[in-house]
């Protein structure tokens, strides 16, 4: 994922560059920067699944009773299942559609696109279903019953802090000498 | 009425505004096939993209999640490389040969191509022979292109062409192209005439030139899993609904840029028609791209169309 | 029907926890069955298509200067800086803040790119200083949501061109309104900065704010880069954004040498996760979007309207008040395209001004962006400033109130717009 980030970075500052200082740009930079683009969204999107990163509201269920919890959890991933399975069919279909279809400059082909949507789909359905076997089983911890992210969570600032004081406290620098 | 006539919902996408000419003909062609089947089939127009740029709804049609199109034949060349030899430059000299070509035979069989890949071709409507607007100086002559900075689209046809006359070929997103060219990170671009007045490049361009480098058509589909289920009343009625449509579309277009012309003189641009020998230095520039196209179209197809391109010309 | 059942589902999926994104699919999925268009397509098309957008690509860029920034010690060397000639205030930093949102407002046209990027710098920095977390990103916010009103702006070519109106005035028409969002968050923040129990610091003498200043100087030529840079066309706001990591990243490996080569896998990953959980709910926002284009939702509001044309003023609040209910759930862009070219033949005929109807609409979208539940701009400091979304609705709303009576007094006072957009032009 960082790499895509890298090479999206490099492409466009490159056409941006080669113009500048060419010129000219380079023909394929977009075509490519989008498809890292795309990749890079939807195997960080998987990724934030697992992590529990995903945007949510989580005012209801966090007062609700445990047995309400576990029932609102096994019927938002039953749903999601139900999503991720037409995700699953539909970018299944655009993989054959694209497989016929090439982009104008580099030639790859639409379905090295729509097999995002496909890997995505399956890979997110499996943690869902990971996550459902869990609970049933009885391996799940009540922490884990919300899973939209608490992002006001402390221990996540607090590595934030940490993260940040690596470059040098802030709040130093501000404050009289 | 033909006796065989569901009622039926047609989603019918297309990518500029509602108030466009291909607005304007979408709801025209609506409202034939309205007529045309006493209100049985229901065509349901959706401009500005709403349903998706022109790749997405060509995915669509080919999946059957979506009816039918209006777009450009630009998309189609990953598809039916063939569609290619639309973007060769110089090809056409004037509106009638390109409607020669594109309503005869060789029109005709590059959209019967579309339905192995799942798509049915219909007709060909007019966007519009492209000319070059800038905001560095006047371009007369093939060589002031010289070092000029123009965004051109997506295509490798068209990068080559523009770089084998000497300009620096940039290519960027059309979404990107008003701001670039405000900002003067690029110094022109190409289009028609009525896409320059309807993306309001005037405001930020001076010179436009008109060289008419090439016609861009645009392309009537449907889908072809969903057109088969049509019984054969039905596929006469969107047939004969697209022709009108094609007709009415170019007439209308053509008074348009007639009008936009005017309108861009109005809004302060300076006009420069680029005189015959000069598009010629620039067509045999161009000589280089227009061979890779014929290597990748084939050379019986390009012979076809300048068989008929020379009957046009020989009866003009 | 259509609109309780788009409401329906999507506040009631969000009510049992799921994540605003899957609740978006599943409400396109339930406006497909109610429409009888069902096809598995249609999601996967528009996820995919929703996410392959190249102008979008400036999200991850300006997340990721961001993040050089912060690692880099370019950011620190801006707020020690700011903090030296406004610290002796109370609520120094949010005047930071403000003045920051403005700046780059001027710098690029995407709310979120501009709010991403000011989020990642100050939420940290406020928070180390003491500043109440829910309070600053609510500030941080609402002063996101002034770029697309200041030029440039993407929101307003995308209007220009879907409504056939001159971007170029509709570009001056702006300055002014987004200045006035400017010197309203700074009226607004004066009274919550009072609750700020934040230790005020000393004021500086002017040796060590010129200290700071020499201290920080390849940090503020970077603005100054992406402004001339722009204004003077060696890139666009896609590059500029591209242009700002670079540069922060060069700043922050050579001159202040405070990251290295081995530190930036972590940096590249954390921007890219960030981008990945915000973009993945714009591109789930697409299938709703389209559902809501098939359903025809709009043109059914529009007949409610048509009455009103003699009346302006009537009209336009009218209005107001339905892009403000069309905001709370849906996106600024799908807004604009699917509405702007309903909206103005209609204002059109009742005698409204178009370039300053499009003030007024990409305004009251823009506060939109900060309505729950979905308000784009709150995920992205939900997610970028770690806050969780609950807090960020009770930071924001003084603010949502405020830009609201400011959005009424142009309904009262189009001249207020109108006038110097005639003398800008
Ligand atoms: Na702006
Ligand atoms: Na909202």
């Amino acid at each position: 994922m960082g790499a895509m980030l890298l090479v999206m970075v490099v492409l466009v500052f490159a056409n941006a560059a080669g113009r500048y200082l060419f010129g000219t740009g380079v023909a394929a930079s977009e075509e490519i920067a989008r498809l890292a683009f795309v990749w890079l969204i939807f195997l960080g999107a998987i990724l934030a699944v697992r992590e529990r990163t995903h945007v949510g509201v989580d005012m209801l269920v966090q007062r609700l009773p445990r047995a309400a919890q576990k029932a609102c959890l096994v019927i938002c991933n039953l749903l999601i299942l139900y999503a991720l399975w037409l995700f699953a069919q539909g970018s299944w279909q655009q993989v054959i559609v694209g497989l016929n279809s090439r982009m104008p400059v580099t030639d790859i082909s639409l379905a090295a696109f729509a097999a995002a949507g496909l890997v995505t789909s399956v890979a997110m359905a499996a943690l869902f279903l990971a996550d459902l076997v869990r609970l049933f089983s009885g391996r799940m911890a009540d922490a884990e019953l919300v899973q939209v992210r608490e992002t006001a969570d402390a221990e996540e600032i607090r590595e934030f802090e940490r993260e940040f004081a690596a470059g040098g406290s802030t709040a130093h620098s501000g404050k009289a000498p | 009425y033909a006796q065989n006539i569901q009622p039926r919902l047609i989603r019918f996408g297309y990518g500029l505004n509602e108030d466009s000419n291909q607005g304007r003909a979408a709801r025209f062609f609506a409202e034939e096939v309205a007529k045309r089947s006493g209100g049985k089939l229901k065509v349901r127009t959706f401009g500005a993209a709403t349903l998706g740029p022109d790749p997405q709804m060509q995915n669509a049609l080919i999946g059957g999640a979506q009816e039918m199109m209006v777009g450009s034949t630009a998309t189609l060349v990953g598809t039916v490389k063939e569609f290619a030899i639309w973007d060769v430059p110089f090809m056409f000299a004037n509106e009638k040969e390109a409607d020669a070509v594109l309503d005869g035979p060789v029109g005709q069989k590059l959209l019967d191509k579309l339905q192995e890949k799942g798509l049915v071709g219909l007709v060909y409507w007019e966007n519009g022979f492209r000319n070059l607007t800038n905001s560095r100086h006047k371009i007369e002559k093939a060589e002031d292109l010289q070092g000029v900075k123009l965004r051109v689209m997506q295509n490798p046809v068209f990068i080559d062409t523009f770089k084998a006359a000497g300009a620096n070929a940039v290519p960027l997103a059309f979404a990107e192209l008003f701001t670039a060219l405000e900002t003067k990170a690029v110094d022109g671009q190409e289009n028609p005439y009525t896409t320059i007045v309807s993306s309001k490049f005037y405001e930020v361009q001076k010179y436009l030139t008109v060289t008419n480098h090439v016609y861009s058509p645009w392309i009537m589909t449907a889908s072809k899993v969903w057109w088969d289920k049509l019984s054969p009343d039905e596929q006469k009625i969107l047939i004969d609904a697209a022709v009108a449509s094609r007709d009415f579309e170019r007439a209308d277009t053509r008074a348009e840029a007639a009008k936009a012309l005017d309108q861009l003189k109005a809004d302060g641009m300076d006009v420069t028609v680029m005189p015959p020998e000069e598009v010629a230095k620039l067509r045999e520039k161009a000589a280089p791209v227009t061979k890779t196209v014929i290597d990748s179209v084939g050379q019986p197809l390009w012979d076809e169309v300048q068989a008929e391109i020379r009957k046009t010309r020989g009866t003009n | 029907m259509t609109i309780a059942l788009f409401l329906g589902s999507l506040l009631g999926l969000m009510a049992i926890g799921m994540p605003i994104a899957f609740a978006l699919m599943l409400t396109g999925v339930a406006l497909m069955y109610q429409l009888d268009f069902f096809d598995a397509q249609l999601l996967a098309q528009n996820m995919l298509g929703g996410a392959d957008n190249f102008p979008l690509m400036a999200v991850p860029f300006f997340l990721l200067a961001g993040e050089l920034m912060n690692a880099g010690g370019l950011s620190k060397r801006i707020v020690a800086l700011a903090v030296t000639l406004f610290g002796h205030i109370r609520g120094g930093l949010g005047y930071v803040a403000i003045g920051t949102s403005v700046v780059l407002a001027s710098l690029s046209g995407s709310a979120i790119a501009d709010t991403a990027a000011i989020a990642a710098l100050l939420i940290p920095m406020m928070r180390n200083n003491g500043y109440n977390l829910e309070r600053s990103s609510g500030l941080i916010a609402a002063g996101g949501i002034i770029a697309p009103i200041i030029p440039p702006s993407m929101s307003f070519i995308i209007y220009g061109v879907a409504t056939n109106i001159s971007i170029t005035k509709l570009f001056m028409a702006g300055i002014v309104p987004g200045l006035l969002m400017g010197v309203t968050l700074v009226l607004i923040w004066m009274r919550v900065a009072r609750r700020e129990d934040v230790p005020v610091q000393p004021r500086q003498p002017w040796s060590v704010r010129f200290k700071a200043a020499v201290d920080g100087i390849w940090a503020l030529v970077m603005p100054v880069i992406i402004i001339g840079g722009m204004r003077f066309g060696l890139f666009t706001p896609t590059e500029a954004a591209v242009v700002a990591a670079v540069y922060a990243l060069i700043v922050g490996l050579f001159v202040y040498r405070e990251i290295s080569l081995r530190d930036l896998p972590l940096l590249f990953v954390s921007a890219a996760k960030t981008t990945a959980v915000v973009m993945f709910l714009v591109a789930a926002a697409m299938v709703t979007a389209y559902m809501i284009t098939l359903a025809e939702l709009p043109g059914q509001v529009i007949s409610l309207l048509e009455p009103m044309l003699d009346h302006p003023k009537w009209l336009m609040a009218a209005i107001v008040v339905l892009l403000t209910l069309v905001g709370t759930a849906m996106d600024l862009t799908p807004t604009i395209l699917i509405l702007g070219p309903v909206l103005v033949p209609l204002i059109t005929k009742a005698g409204i001004d178009p370039v300053y109807f499009g003030v007024m609409f990409v305004m009251v979208g823009a506060v939109g962006l900060l309505t729950p539940p979905v308000g784009t701009v709150l995920n992205v400091v939900c997610g970028v400033g770690r806050v969780s979304m609950e807090g960020i609705i009770r930071g924001v709303w003084p603010y949502v109130v405020a830009y609201t009576a400011l959005i009424g007094l142009f309904v009262v006072f189009p001249e207020i717009i109108t006038v110097p957009a005639g003398w800008l032009h």
